[in-house]
């Protein structure tokens, strides 16, 4: 577990890291009154982007993993058209590298807003409860999820 | 030899889903058919930079001035065009040269703060949650000025810090002092500096152009030093001198390109984005707050959407008047019926199908209601309601349907009485009084049918049975087969539930002028296609109305029901009907006289 103030005071740090990643499109900090969010989008093929959120699991006290897959297409009169995508867990895996994580489609309690979200109970189990440098050994696992190269980026 | 001063994109912007909701409302609650431009605000993360360029987030905050303030904030405005082919057709060329030119001026007037600002144009598709965009950070020079780099150094760490805390991101230096880059002081400054949008080595962000544009329309100088401040270890200071003319017309630039490289807006298509149960609340109401744009803008759609409506009776009436309720966008519907749904129901009553035969009618059309809108709130209720006049004979039961039904009318907004039987009204009438509860009453004829809303305590006017002289009895017993059953035109009751819903909905708005006036009564008859609008007043011996029967059942409960039931003549008595009546046969008998041949006249 990890309190949310920690949570706070580490995420600017893995913000930092995560906006080195040659896949981050963006990356933005957002201050929420209690707890803080990590909004990066990353490219992951020509025409799918993804989206992804990192906050804080109040009743787990672990940091979160949420996503969703928008694909990209150009219409007849040169519009950027964006439309989220929805694919089957084999098709899911075949883009990002799930292993042995899981990964549900759930609604959003407030804004209904359907997400992909990476199941977070084993969460302490695969980093260590450790304080310290705890979200660094956490984005070090869970983002390779969609990166299997990521460590280079930390080391 | 100096080199050109290059430049890179100004920014790359990202809305988020939560920024087309918030317009969504906007537009559905506010803005309506206004399509004036609106302020907007963009939190720069200028510490997590990625692509070398800033990114110009937008999201339901972003129409808050009050935003962030630890943030460095950028102003912007969005424009929402009313229609996809005005969207289309805007010159976008014109569009941003009109900003930049007010750009430069507001610059000149009140500082490089000004000069710097982002546009959105869009155009919402709300019926298809489809949504066209496209943003510009409009970016200008005078045309044939050109700026050449003189020298460039990094800055120590030591420098910006001092700087990089502060919320501005452009700032002065006069004397050796940071301050606001005013036209006062940019006038008398040693340098500017900015929280640069870039992260390209050497290239700051395309809107130095601006600043270097202002700045030199203020201060004719040979040079202008700009300290370009990072967060990382790439900040610069460049000299830069500013040839040509600096007055001419200016060139300007800035509409951001898609992700192919190509000068054209983009499009979000979010009608995949959330729950359908969601997006079918959101698209209810949508239809309804069109209403408040232009043909109705004082409609209370919430007084509408909140009521809690109490249908007594799951036949014909019932159905349709849940539809209709529905379709006005009420919540929260419950029903009574005490049969279940027979061969002959579904084909005339529209909550049902064929393989709801022999289902419980109020739980049927309550599981319909809920089929066809999920979020409605809906329950229905299997009971009788206990008849004056239909003497008590499981009254364990017929009191528990009793205290079940003083609940339901007591936990409501609204009743409509939809039933077959005239003396089933008489007790929610009496309890509808008690609770001082809004009751609307449906009744039909074969090719006629009577809508009406029973008075109250304030307008004096007359309820269901305001124009009897007896109080209802048994009206089953010994009937035949086309006697009980409600024969009738089947386009009587749409006519009569349309009517019954929409003079509730008149009669909740807050005043004649939004839906006209609610009237008492609306008879129709079918025959003749005609409507006819009554008004009675309430009678003072009024077997469901009048006060002391009111006052019984509030102090008696049960006991009271049990006694009406068991003998009507008990509520006649209660309300001085029996004395009306004696008084009637008795001036009956005195107006009455025989002639000499005894034959009978009356006068």
């Amino acid at each position: 577990m990890l309190s949310l103030q920690q949570y706070n005071k580490q995420l600017p740090e893995i913000a930092k890291l995560v906006s080195r990643w040659d896949k981050a499109s963006r990356v933005q900090l957002i201050k929420e009154i209690s707890d803080h969010i990590l909004v990066v989008n990353m490219r992951q093929k020509q025409f799918l982007t993804i989206e992804l959120q990192i906050n804080y699991d109040k009743v787990y006290q672990v940091p979160s993993i949420r996503f969703r897959l928008w694909e990209h297409a150009l219409d007849d009169e040169d519009v950027s058209s964006s439309k989220l995508l929805f694919l089957s867990d084999v098709e899911l895996r075949s883009i990002i590298a799930l292993n042995s994580f899981s990964v549900s489609l759930s609604s959003d309690p407030t804004t209904k807003e359907v997400w992909y979200h990476v199941n977070n109970c084993d969460t302490d189990a695969n980093v260590g409860t450790e304080p310290e440098r705890y979200l660094l050994r956490w984005i070090s696992l869970y983002l390779q999820i969609f990166d299997p190269t990521l460590n280079i980026m930390l080391i | 030899m100096l080199n050109d001063l290059k430049f890179s994109p100004a920014f790359k912007s990202f809305v988020d889903t939560s920024f087309f909701h918030e317009l969504s409302r906007l537009k559905l609650e506010v803005f309506k058919l206004d399509s004036a431009e609106k302020e907007l605000f963009s939190a720069l993360d200028l510490e997590n930079i990625t692509s070398n360029t800033v990114s110009l987030s937008l999201r339901d905050d972003s129409f808050d001035p009050v935003l962030n303030n630890e943030a460095v904030t950028l102003k912007g405005s969005v424009l929402n065009f009313n229609t996809i082919e005005s969207f289309k057709s805007c010159d976008k060329v014109k569009f941003i040269k009109e900003k930049g030119q007010q750009l430069l001026e507001q610059g000149l007037k009140n500082g490089l703060k000004e000069c710097v600002r982002f546009y959105v144009i869009s155009f919402a598709d709300l019926k298809k949650y489809k949504f066209y965009y496209w943003v510009c950070m409009p970016t200008f020079q005078s045309e044939g000025s050109s700026y050449e780099i003189i020298s460039t150094k990094s800055i120590e760490d030591g420098v910006k810090k001092d700087i990089w805390e502060q919320n501005s991101f452009i700032s002065c230096v006069v004397d050796g002092k940071i301050q606001e880059a005013s036209p006062q002081y940019l006038k008398v400054c040693q340098k500017v500096i900015f929280k640069d949008f870039s992260r390209l080595k050497g290239i700051p962000a395309a809107v130095t152009k601006n600043f270097l544009t202002v700045w030199s329309q203020i201060s004719t100088r040979n040079t202008y030093t700009i300290c370009f401040l990072r967060d990382d270890n790439s900040s610069f200071a460049a000299e830069i001198r500013v040839t040509g003319s600096n007055t001419g017309c200016l060139k300007v630039s800035g509409w951001e390109k898609n992700g192919l490289g190509k000068l054209a807006p983009k499009s979000a298509d979010l009608s995949s984005l959330m729950d359908p149960v969601k997006i079918a609340e959101q698209s209810i109401d949508l239809n309804l707050k069109l209403m408040k744009w232009r043909i109705a803008p004082d409609i209370d759609l919430e007084r509408i959407k909140n009521i809690k409506a109490l249908i007594l009776g799951s036949g014909t009436l019932g159905c349709y008047v849940a539809r209709a309720l529905l379709a006005w966008g009420t919540r929260h519907v419950t029903f009574v019926d005490n049969s279940t749904v027979s061969f002959s129901n579904p084909v005339r009553q529209p909550l049902f199908n064929f393989e709801d035969c022999g289902r419980p009618k109020a739980e049927a059309a309550s599981d319909s209601l809920k089929k066809i809108f999920p979020s409605v709130v809906s329950a229905g209720y299997q009971l009788e309601i206990p008849m004056i006049g239909h003497p008590v004979s499981n009254e364990s039961k017929q009191r528990k349907d009793y205290e079940i039904l003083d609940e339901l009318i007591r936990t409501h907004d609204v009743i409509f009485l939809l039933m077959d039987a005239r003396e089933t009204r008489w007790l929610p009438s009496v309890l509808g009084r008690m609770h001082e509860k809004i009751v609307i009453n449906a009744a039909l004829g074969f090719d006629s049918y009577l809508v009406m809303r029973h008075g109250n305590n304030n307008d004096n006017l007359g309820c269901y049975f305001c124009n009897d002289i007896v109080a209802p009895s048994d009206s089953l017993t010994d009937r035949t087969l086309d006697q009980m059953c409600t024969v009738t035109r089947p386009g009587v009751a749409l006519l009569a539930a349309s009517q019954a819903v929409e003079l509730l909905v008149t009669y909740l708005q807050p005043s004649t002028n939004v839906l006209g006036s609610a009237p008492h009564q609306i008879r129709g008859f079918l025959n003749e296609f005609k409507t006819v609008k009554l008004e009675t007043p309430a009678y003072q011996h009024c077997c469901a109305s009048n006060e002391n029967v009111i006052l019984t059942l509030k102090e008696n409960g049960w006991n009271f029901v049990k006694q009406a039931l068991d003998d009507y003549k008990c509520v006649e008595q209660l309300s001085g009907l029996s004395k009306v009546q004696e008084e009637a046969e008795l001036a009956i008998q005195e107006d009455i006289s025989f002639d000499d041949d005894e034959e009978l006249s009356i006068e």
